[in-house]
């Protein structure tokens, strides 16, 4: 009887004293943006530049840094577009995968390709990393301690999270003015589609692939089909963020168009000609007018400039007669 | 005899042990020069040997990352085996290992919850701290199913781990199943519970040793204690054993160290279960003997698979406990085919 | 080891039931009382069911009684923390199932377990006692074979011997010569008589009532957990008694030794 009480009163003990000791680590609820770590902030307008990491660390950036690594592909992808090569040391293998990269082989064969390993990272003399949000905090600090600077960059689920990454990016290696022209050709870019799309009537979309997964809102394509002149009708089922999804609703949602990401399969039969040869879809418009469409482009999954590229492609899809 | 025996192979296990993590120092994806390598060592320690130039990142790499991750490894190895050995005494029972009780698969639960919300990122100190929270729940809960009025069934406790630890893994995969709507989580997510020693630090290093030491240090002192309860209940409490209290004290005991262990590395099966039989194969079933053997022959075989893992397949981050299921296996069914008829169960 | 006549082991209106039990309303044990000083040689006997593995495992502290207690040098049972009581009281249980690979000699030498520290090994005195032990069950040309090799038989002489080894006071013993020969069984109970001449005390819960009678100076007899007869064998062992408690009709007179002579003739048709 004494044992049981002793250990209650000893898990208590141990379990509040694990509360008190997780409530003094320095958790500031500005680190958590919607349940996400922050991008980490600049300050400054010329170098030196300080870094403000999410978990609070800050680091000077005395000049604009000559060595960087990226661990994402998405940095992979903006660099490509701001930095010359010369300063880009180690990039993710990914980069070369034409499955998923928009700039497969561009970087020349001795910029080295990483993993997160951090002993490559670290062999590589970096003087500035690029990090994603849930790389481990020991990892972080480990750079930080090592005097290498790490930039966390966050959102990448709208425009606008993907604009302040390459704001962000530009300010960290002092290429502010090229990352606000490539700001402005895609703006421009955008614009001149949505111009000519103007006065058309919202098309109902749905974006799909065929292992059942949509975009629901807050997803860069839910963005680009709204642009675009359609309506995700994956909005009406109020999906939010990337979901896997049963045929039946897929069915239900009647799109009059479908999107089909599956840029990377390759087969004797496209996944536009399986789906529609797929009989539960016989009675779904977008089949019966025969309006559904392999994209052809990586942009569903890119988190960079080239997420843009979306606009123009969904939109010949979807108003054909005015793209002719 | 006997006691000669064995006690040359612990030695022999002790210094394997050091040749295999000294060699390891040396071996990485990056790649630093033996000279080089000396210099740091010899400079941090204080002497000055500047055989060749050194660089900073080669201190970095070589004191920050590959000297916690070789200790990293010695120690998680040493107290998987060491619970293994335990438990499998313990419940007289050789398919007893440290995840039996279900308390390895709450640490994963609650490491998995740390990842998701994203704790993990925030402080070194969160997934750590979830572990060990998700690993006493865990015994808790088993413990107060199985006993009343200060008995304790062991079928039952057995079979309480074996539910909870199901109904832990279910949530686990859950959490996963949410994490994979966004890729970056949810691979995370898998590779950690594949565990592995990615990027560990000094950190790492001050959590797992003083747990090691400690647990395993305790474990030491119940020798002679499981070797009574080999016999049997009733015969180890002729003999002077409280049951009842030694089997909670090897259970809590056993618990923090797979709590931290996993915490720390992973979810890396298969040492636990098989390194104990291993060892018990060469030096018989005495605890004395065993239960040393049995940390030494566990952090062997952890630092062994890494140094494999880094030497022969370096660009690849294959998971570690992959390569202990790998490499374990078949050295087992060789010890197996070799001595077929002394197995005893 | 004391000399004296002072109660060692005692109980005093002691009661347990398993937990099945309860709920049917048996009661394992009920009330039983008893006093038993150093010197003695103790047979408990009694039909299957009786109580007496029971009664043995109470007062070596191995179960809790729902009421009473025991009493060890005049002190509650519970007090003692189970160490000291394996310095005191030795207990030889009825189960000789063992798995593992121990040789004879280790198992003996867990005996001294009680009396050494954790890392303690084992003193010239701890050896020597050891050996005494295994001579004593003569299991000296089998010391170092594997148990789980030996028969059942053997395995029992082993467990005797740790008990030896473990040098107290007060032997328990649950069916010592079930398994053994009648060579071995002879010797053993020559070998509990000697030691209780020695001023141990030893308990013994046997089935051969002729036995018990013949080397025992002590005989309770238990039936469905109560204290139904104690004293001499001549007095417990009477026909009535077995009639009554052993359902058995038999007849008791004496052999050509002078010894108690029980022969069973057939069951009691109830």
């Amino acid at each position: 009887m004494l044992i049981r009480v002793k250990a209650i009163v000893l898990t208590l003990l141990f379990l509040l004293a694990a509360i008190l000791w997780f409530w003094s680590l320095d958790l500031r609820p500005q680190s958590f943006n919607d349940y996400r770590l922050q991008s980490t902030l600049v300050k400054g307008n010329n170098f030196p530049k300080t870094l403000v990491d999410a978990s609070g660390q800050e680091f000077i950036l005395h000049m604009a840094p000559q060595r960087l690594v990226s661990v994402t592909l998405a940095t992979d992808e903006i660099l490509s577009e701001l930095v010359g090569e010369q300063r880009v040391v180690g990039i993710t293998h990914l980069a070369d995968d034409p499955k998923i990269s928009n700039i497969p082989h561009q970087y020349s064969k001795h910029i080295k390709r990483i993993n997160s390993d951090i002993e490559a990272i670290l062999a590589l003399q970096p003087d500035l990393v690029f990090v994603t949000r849930y790389t481990r905090a020991e990892t972080v600090r480990l750079l930080f301690a090592a005097g290498i600077a790490v930039v966390r960059l966050s959102g990448d689920s709208s425009f606008k999270e993907i604009k302040d990454n390459i704001v962000t990016i530009g300010r960290v290696t002092g290429t502010e003015d090229r990352a606000g022209k490539l700001l402005q050709k895609l703006q421009a870019d955008r614009e001149a589609i949505t111009a000519k799309i103007k006065g058309q009537p919202s098309v109902r979309v749905l974006f799909y692939s065929l292992n059942g997964y949509t975009a629901g809102v807050g997803t860069t394509v839910d963005e680009v089909i709204g642009v675009a002149g359609g309506i995700n009708v994956a909005q009406e089922a109020a999906l939010t963020g990337s979901q896997k999804i049963s045929e039946e609703l897929a069915i239900g949602l009647q799109a009059d168009v479908i999107l089909l990401n599956d840029f990377a399969t390759q087969g004797k039969i496209t996944p536009a000609e399986q789906l529609m040869q797929n009989p539960n879809w016989q009675h779904v418009p977008a089949v019966a007018n025969k309006r559904v469409y392999g994209l052809q482009g990586r942009w569903p999954i890119s988190d960079s400039q080239y997420s843009w590229q979306g606009i123009k492609e969904v939109a010949t899809l979807l108003h054909t007669n005015v793209f002719e | 005899m006997v006691h000669k025996k064995s006690s040359s192979i612990v030695v022999f296990l002790l210094l394997l042990l050091l040749v295999l993590m000294i060699t390891g120092l040396f071996q990485g994806p990056a790649h630093i020069s033996v000279q080089a390598a000396l210099s740091v060592f010899a400079e941090q320690l204080g002497w000055s040997l500047a055989l060749t130039e050194t660089r900073p990142w080669m201190h970095t790499v070589l004191i920050d990352v590959r000297v916690p991750r070789i200790l990293v490894a010695a120690c998680a190895g040493a107290c998987l085996a060491i619970c293994g050995a335990v438990m499998q005494g313990m419940f007289r029972n050789p398919l007893a290992s440290p995840s039996i009780l279900g308390v390895s698969s709450g640490a994963s639960l609650g490491a998995v919850c740390a990842l998701y919300s994203g704790l993990a990122a925030v402080s070194v100190w969160t997934l750590p701290l979830f572990a060990s929270v998700g690993a006493c729940l865990t015994l808790l809960l088993i413990y107060r199913i199985a006993s009343q009025r200060g008995q304790m069934a062991i079928g039952t406790l057995l079979l309480a781990g074996v539910a909870i630890g199901a109904l832990n893994t279910s949530a686990s995969s859950f959490i996963l199943s949410l994490s994979l709507n966004s890729w970056e989580v949810g691979r995370t997510i898998i590779y950690w519970t594949m565990g592995g020693l990615e990027g560990r630090t000094w950190d790492h290093v001050l959590l797992i040793v003083p747990v090691a030491v400690l647990g395993i240090g305790g474990l030491l002192l119940f020798a002679r204690n499981l070797d009574a309860l080999l016999l049997g209940e009733v015969h180890a409490a002729s003999i002077g054993v409280d049951v009842m209290r030694t089997r909670i004290r090897l259970l809590l005991i056993t618990s923090l160290l797979v709590g931290g262990t996993i915490s720390v590395c992973g979810g890396i099966g298969f040492i636990g279960l098989v390194v104990p039989h291993i060892i018990r194969l060469l030096l018989g079933p005495h605890h004395r003997y065993l239960l040393p053997a049995s940390a030494l022959g566990g952090a062997v075989f952890l630092v062994a698979a890494d140094l494999a893992l880094r030497v022969f397949v370096p660009e690849k981050s294959i998971p570690l406990g992959v390569i202990t299921a790998m490499f374990g296996a078949p050295f087992f069914v060789f010890l197996l085919i070799k001595k077929r008829w002394s197995v005893q169960v | 080891m004391t000399q004296s006549m002072e109660i060692e082991l005692a109980c005093s209106k002691l009661g347990f039931s398993y937990q099945n039990a309860e709920r049917c309303g048996d009661k394992t044990i009920a009330e039983v009382s008893l006093d038993f000083a150093a010197g003695q040689f103790v047979a408990l006997i009694g039909p299957n069911g009786a109580g007496k593995s029971t009664l043995l495992k109470l007062l070596m502290g191995l179960i809790e009684p729902n009421d009473g207690e025991v009493l060890l040098e005049q002190q509650t049972l519970s007090r003692f923390k189970r160490r000291a009581i394996a310095q005191r009281v030795a207990l030889v249980p009825q189960d000789v199932s063992l798995g593992y690979a121990f040789s004879v000699r280790e198992v003996v030498a867990m005996g001294r377990n009680p009396h050494l520290g954790y890392f303690q090994a084992e003193s010239e005195q701890d050896r020597k006692l050891i050996q005494q032990a295994l001579q004593k069950t003569d299991l000296l040309a089998m010391a170092d074979r594997r148990v789980d090799q030996l028969s059942g038989g053997e395995r029992q002489r082993v467990f005797i011997a740790r008990a030896l080894a473990q040098q107290t006071p007060i032997l328990l013993m649950d069916e010592p010569t079930a398994n053994l020969d009648l060579c071995h069984q002879l010797e053993l109970l020559t070998l509990l008589r000697t030691l209780a001449q020695e001023g141990h005390l030893v308990i013994t819960a046997i089935h051969d009532l002729a036995l018990a009678a013949r080397f025992c100076d002590r005989l309770v007899m238990l039936s469905q957990g109560k204290v139904v007869a104690d004293g001499l064998p001549d007095e417990v062992l009477t026909e009535d008694s077995l009639r009554r408690y052993f359902s058995i009709d038999a007849r008791v007179d004496k052999n050509i030794a002078g010894e108690l002579r029980v022969t069973a003739l057939k069951p009691c048709s109830s």
